[in-house]
């Protein structure tokens, strides 16, 4: 490896070349059979955000129950079964997902390599999360859907008291859904810490990427959690085991235990990516570097590693005992200042920033106007007292939807419009994208602010209906006419998008003039990301290269092949070649889901997905002819005669 | 019926809650104002700007941390106003012998609450979906479930306390002024998680003993011949088998004990308002009223349903 | 026109170590999996804090004997797995094929004596919450061996049957790998479900 000056190359015919390794097979069964991470990543985000519509939906649905007191427009199982699968829906099969398949599009892009290192293993992951999502609209529509809660509380959710297939449906949906989450945050690390482009060293890599880092190590360490707890909860269910039956030794409190373990660090696996989209918003909209990058790389690995410190703040009202109730008064209160800083230090960049307001920079103020919210209320509920009067009310839905919409939605929304452009080379309009950010804006404060006060008023949460003489009447009401502005912001967005995607103004490469390579390479990029593997000068990649930056040669035009480069410094290290398109992810997703799905009706089922899976898996890793042709010529230096083909 | 508010204190740790939420809530209010109005300053500045500033880097490290440790101390004057308030509320009532105490066991969807009594457990007192405390007494309210997780909350009086299997949790409330707070369930626990309320009733000190005093007598015998014969419709029909009315054959302990069921407010834990024709269509069809609810409808002609009103209206 | 690159041409293709991105995978698979293993010791000592009697009274104190030949055949499996990652270093392929076959020999010696084990604990998983985490931590071990077993066989068949490159050196060092952290995961188990009720059994 060396830096040399050469003749500019035919960059036609290598694109040719490079397109004819790395771009599409036709038809359905290239369909199935795609393992590229940019189609795996948009597959992502448009399946979550169907999710994201049908969850809407439920929401609807449970405004229009709730606008008036004594309604009977749902009956209560209905309505259960509804707002268990909107919070399983938003949680499992939109937050995660959309942030991780936001990661699965960009984070290669934006580290410079050319595919996640084990592509096949990442479209497994994609279908495995559809199947499980498939199966929970299946069971609803079978009117079987779970209906304890999207954290199904035992023993509600145990043997005795949901008998059917319900909770079984919950916790198996959750296997599926965590699988998909793990798959991807070991990609994404391995992808960080071995693909990035030559001279990206840690302390240039984009804060998007840092974001999804430690994401991806949440992920890691917080989901087997949830995935061991659903389990627990099966074979409680399935084969009669005790873990959650205290009459027998097993504890109801234990589940609760696990599963906030997981739930809370869910909260910032959901949110951080939020905070990478506005450090990328920011950075772009002000032209300049983001003020205190250091800073905000620490406050997030602190805030990951606090994730795990808090969990017992909702349990408060089980009596923990004072003295453990007030370390973890302690640890909720002050995980607030890691994302403190990170807001001092944006309204840092904007104040000597060349600011420039457009929709992605207004979802980024509608971050600060709603999320500041949600983390205050945080605060309150961080406080022993306080929480023992507002857990489980409407105080809790309002702060968690601030959080979650207003720390993730709202940034999420910010970087579609800001990508809008590189997903498809053309640009959305902007008077409508305004017009989408204020129905937002308005309509969600008017949805959920009432609910603070609903809950200071004694309204209990996932309650299906309420007698006039509580008084709740009124803002119920109110709240169910801002969920109609909500559903108009984000009609208004789709149409946006769905008018301007073959038909807006052309975008060229880098609209906004941002900082991150995915902006150095047509829009939308193409199969094989770069031409060139570029090389990196500073932690703005595209503001900070020289005018001849050198990029990378001598990587192969005709095989998929990916430069793997050293962890601190980011110096190229050595090649490696990654499969192609294969349909083996796909048909190990039908043998596994089957086994998987089996098992909560008949337990041997498990078995039998296990054996067929072993079978396809046998056809995952056995290499081609020409391959083991190819690898004896390069490592043993043996040729062999091609055979008649 | 006061509204069942956390910011309606009745009595001393709600209003320990409330101080210290509205303290929170202020502090809250003003870091919203001034980090929103930094924003909108920047915001402005940064408009203003034809270039980028990279000249102040110093200034707004300082900046930064400044306000990163004016957070700090902020959170931290916030944990010690917490933890104050959480050892003055939690341990509330733990050292005061002259304490009532009162067992309350949730069921889907309903409280059972007794009133035990230590010296002659016959006396002991069985009621449901009501607590009558007296003012100014530190009352011990020992929770438990027979089923699912309940969450037993009295907004005016204090915060929640889960009721767990396997458990008794226990929670101390007062009340510092007569009155009459409607109180619910605030854990979800299954199809009518929503009607499982219950009405707490705080009464002066003679009014606490004369209610207890009436509470502790058995059902009154019927005078009227309507009630005479309705009495006979109660022990005839299924609702024996899981009704208790103290004084009759009636032994039931699946449902809530009726033998004062007349003085009570609601039917079916806060379903419905407690008066005769509620209680008529109750009878007939429970489940067309509270779906779920454990009580099967009952078929019975149009006397024998006056007659079993006029019976169960005299259980005061 | 010139233009300045960065020539990668002379680059190795492929490694057999740690710098390679399956060896990484392997790590966070292992990462994954260890974090369960983790939390299902988390389980058992958390049952352990809520129940008085642990393990309940009707649990006999634990059989020692196949327990503990199962565990010594388990650690002398480290042996072949050492080898095989040496082996695979070194290209040495046909010491490789050895250490393969005995891999999956010792494996399969081991799960069919820990099925004769679990029949003769005592108790079944539905008797009680000991019960339940027991065989739920054995089972989990148990499938891990399997999984294992079942790669290593794969490998061991396709290094008779086809030529060995850098690619399966490396699938072979990663199973290595593997197998040692199915190995060090059994001894805490081994010594909650087996030891542990000996020293320290509560309520008696």
């Amino acid at each position: 490896m060396s830096e040399l000056t050469i003749e500019q190359p035919d960059f036609a015919r290598e694109r040719a070349m490079l397109e004819k390794t790395w771009g599409k097979n036709r038809g359905l069964l290239g369909w199935l059979s795609e393992t590229g991470h940019k189609p795996i990543g948009l597959r992502y985000i448009v399946t979550a955000f169907v999710f994201f519509g049908l969850g809407g939906l439920e929401a609807a649905l449970m405004r229009l129950q709730l606008s008036r007191p004594d309604n009977h427009l749902l009956n209560p199982d209905l309505y259960n079964q509804i707002f268990t699968v909107h919070g399983t829906t938003m949680m499992f099969l939109f937050a995660v997902p959309m942030m991780l398949g936001m990661g699965i599009y960009f984070v290669p892009l934006m580290v410079g390599t050319r595919n996640v290192p084990f592509p096949k293993l990442n479209a497994y992951g994609y279908f495995v999360y559809v199947v499980g999502g498939i199966f929970l609209y299946v069971m609803l529509f079978l009117g079987a859907a779970p209906d304890a809660g999207w954290f199904s509380y035992v023993p509600l959710s145990g043997p005795t008291f949901d008998p059917g297939k319900r909770a079984d449906t919950w916790a198996q949906m959750i296997t599926f859904t965590e699988f998909s989450g793990l798959i991807v945050a070991v990609e994404i690390v391995v992808c960080v810490f071995k693909q990035r482009a030559p001279g990206m060293s840690l302390n240039r890599i984009p804060l998007f990427v840092w974001s999804m880092v430690m994401v991806s190590f949440m992920v890691i360490f917080a989901m087997p959690a949830v995935m061991l707890d659903s389990t627990y909860l099966i074979f409680d269910r399935t084969f009669s085991m005790h873990f959650y039956n205290r009459a027998e030794g097993g504890d109801p409190i234990f589940f609760q235990h696990i599963f906030w373990f997981f739930g809370h660090p869910e909260v910032y696996i959901i949110f951080i990516p939020g905070l990478g989209f506005m450090s990328s918003i920011i950075t772009a909209f002000t032209q300049r570097k983001i003020f205190g990058y250091t800073a905000i790389v620490c406050t997030l690995v602190t805030t990951a590693f606090m994730g795990f410190s808090v969990w017992v703040h909702h349990m408060f009202a089980t009596g923990i005992p004072q003295l453990g109730s007030s370390f973890f008064t302690a640890a909720s209160l002050m995980i607030t200042v890691p994302t403190g800083v990170q807001i001092f230090c944006w309204i840092a960049t904007i104040w000597t920033g060349r600011l420039r307001i457009a929709t992605p920079m207004l979802f980024a103020f509608g971050f600060f106007i709603t999320f500041i919210i949600g983390g205050l209320t945080g605060v309150q509920l961080g406080s022993v007292p306080i929480d023992w009067q507002v857990h489980d009310t409407f105080f809790v839905v309002a702060h968690l939807h601030y959080v979650l919409i207003g720390g993730a939605v709202f940034p999420l929304f910010g970087a579609f419009h800001f990508w809008f452009p590189k997903w498809t080379g053309r640009m959305y309009s902007e008077a409508l994208g305004k017009l989408s950010f204020w129905l937002l804006l308005i309509g969600f404060n008017v949805t959920f602010f009432p609910m603070h006060i609903l809950g200071l008023h004694g309204m209990p949460r996932r309650i299906y209906t309420y007698g006039a003489e509580t008084g709740w009447g009124p803002l119920n009401a109110l709240a169910s006419m801002g969920a109609v502005l909500i559903t108009l912001s984000i009609l208004t967005m789709l149409i946006n998008f769905a008018a301007h995607r073959r038909r807006g103004a052309l975008a060229g490469p880098n609209p906004w003039n941002a900082d991150t390579l995915e902006w150095s390479v047509s829009s939308p990029p193409p199969a094989y990301n770069f031409l060139h593997l570029p090389t990196v000068a500073g932690p703005n990649a595209v503001w900070d290269a020289a005018p001849d930056q050198p990029y990378v040669t001598g990587m192969r035009f005709d095989k998929r092949e990916l430069l793997v480069t050293k962890t601190l410094d980011a110096e190229p290290d050595h090649k490696h070649e990654i499969p192609g398109h294969s349909l083996a992810p796909f048909l190990l997703t039908l043998t596994s889901t089957l086994g998987l799905i089996g098992s909560i009706f008949y337990g041997w089922w498990f078995t039998v997905g296990m054996i067929i899976s072993a079978v396809v898996l046998v056809y995952w890793f056995w290499p081609n002819r020409e391959e083991v042709r190819e690898h004896l010529a390069r490592d043993r230096g043996i040729v062999v005669a091609e055979e008649a083909r | 019926m006061r509204i069942q508010s956390a910011l309606d204190p009745a009595g001393p740790q709600a209003a320990h809650i409330a101080h210290l939420f509205w303290t929170f809530t202020w502090i809250c209010v003003g870091v919203y104002v001034v980090t929103l109005l930094f924003v909108l300053v920047a915001t402005i500045k940064g408009r203003r700007n034809a270039e980028p500033d990279l000249t102040k880097e110093h200034t707004l490290g300082i900046g930064v941390s400044a306000a990163a440790g004016v957070t700090v101390v902020i959170l931290f004057v916030l944990l010690v106003a917490s933890v104050a308030t959480g050892s003055a509320v939690g341990t509330f009532g733990e050292s005061d012998p002259r304490q009532l105490e009162v067992a309350v066991t949730g069921h889907q969807w309903w409280w059972e609450v007794k009133y035990p009594d230590a010296l002659n457990p016959s006396a002991t007192v069985t009621d449901a979906n009501e607590i009558h405390i007296p003012i100014h007494t530190k009352v011990l309210l020992r929770i438990q479930t027979a089923d699912v997780i309940h969450s037993l909350w009295i907004p005016n009086l204090h915060g929640k306390r889960d009721l767990i299997p396997g458990r008794v949790n226990k929670i101390w409330v007062e009340a510092d002024q007569p009155g009459v707070f409607r109180a619910q369930c605030a854990e979800f626990c299954g199809l009518q998680h929503a009607h499982m309320a219950l009405v707490v009733f705080a009464h002066t000190a003679e009014d606490f003993a004369q209610w207890k005093a009436s509470a502790s007598q058995g059902a009154v015998t019927p005078t009227t011949p309507s009630a005479l014969r309705g009495q006979q419709v109660f022990l005839g029909a299924p609702c024996a088998k899981c009704h208790n009315i103290v004084g009759v054959d009636a032994y039931g302990t699946i449902g809530p004990d009726l033998t004062h069921l007349a003085s009570r407010k609601t039917l079916g834990a806060g379903t419905l308002i407690n008066n005769r024709g509620n209680l008529g269509g109750w009878i007939s069809n429970a489940p067309a009223l509270k779906p779920g609810v454990l009580m099967p409808p009952n078929a019975m002609s149009a006397s024998e349903l006056q007659d079993l009103l006029a019976y169960l209206e005299t259980l005061k | 026109m010139t233009q300045r690159v960065l020539d990668v041409s002379a680059l190795e293709e492929e490694t057999v170590d740690s710098r390679s991105l399956l060896w990484w995978g392997n790590l966070g698979m292992m990462a994954i999996e260890g974090t369960i293993f983790a939390m299902l010791i988390a389980t058992y000592l958390y049952l352990r804090m809520v129940n008085l009697d642990w393990p309940p009274a009707t649990v006999p104190f634990p059989d020692l004997v196949w327990p503990s030949i199962n565990l010594g055949i388990l650690l002398l499996t480290f042996i072949p797995a050492i080898i095989l990652d040496r082996a695979a270093v070194h290209d040495n392929v046909p010491l490789c094929r050895l250490a393969l076959a005995a891999l999956v020999v010792a494996g399969a010696a081991f799960f069919i004596i820990q099925f004769y084990v679990l029949a003769n604990l005592g108790y079944k998983w539905s008797d009680h919450a000991y019960g339940s985490i027991v065989w739920t931590s054995i089972g989990y071990h148990m499938l891990h061996v399997l999984a294992a077993a079942g790669e290593t066989a794969l490998l061991f068949i396709y290094a008779l049957v086809r030529p060995i490159v850098k690619k399966q050196l490396l699938d072979f060092r990663c199973s290595a790998v593997y197998w040692y952290f199915v190995i060090a995961m059994w001894l805490p188990f081994y010594f909650i479900v087996f030891i542990e009720p000996w020293l320290t059994r509560k309520g008696y």
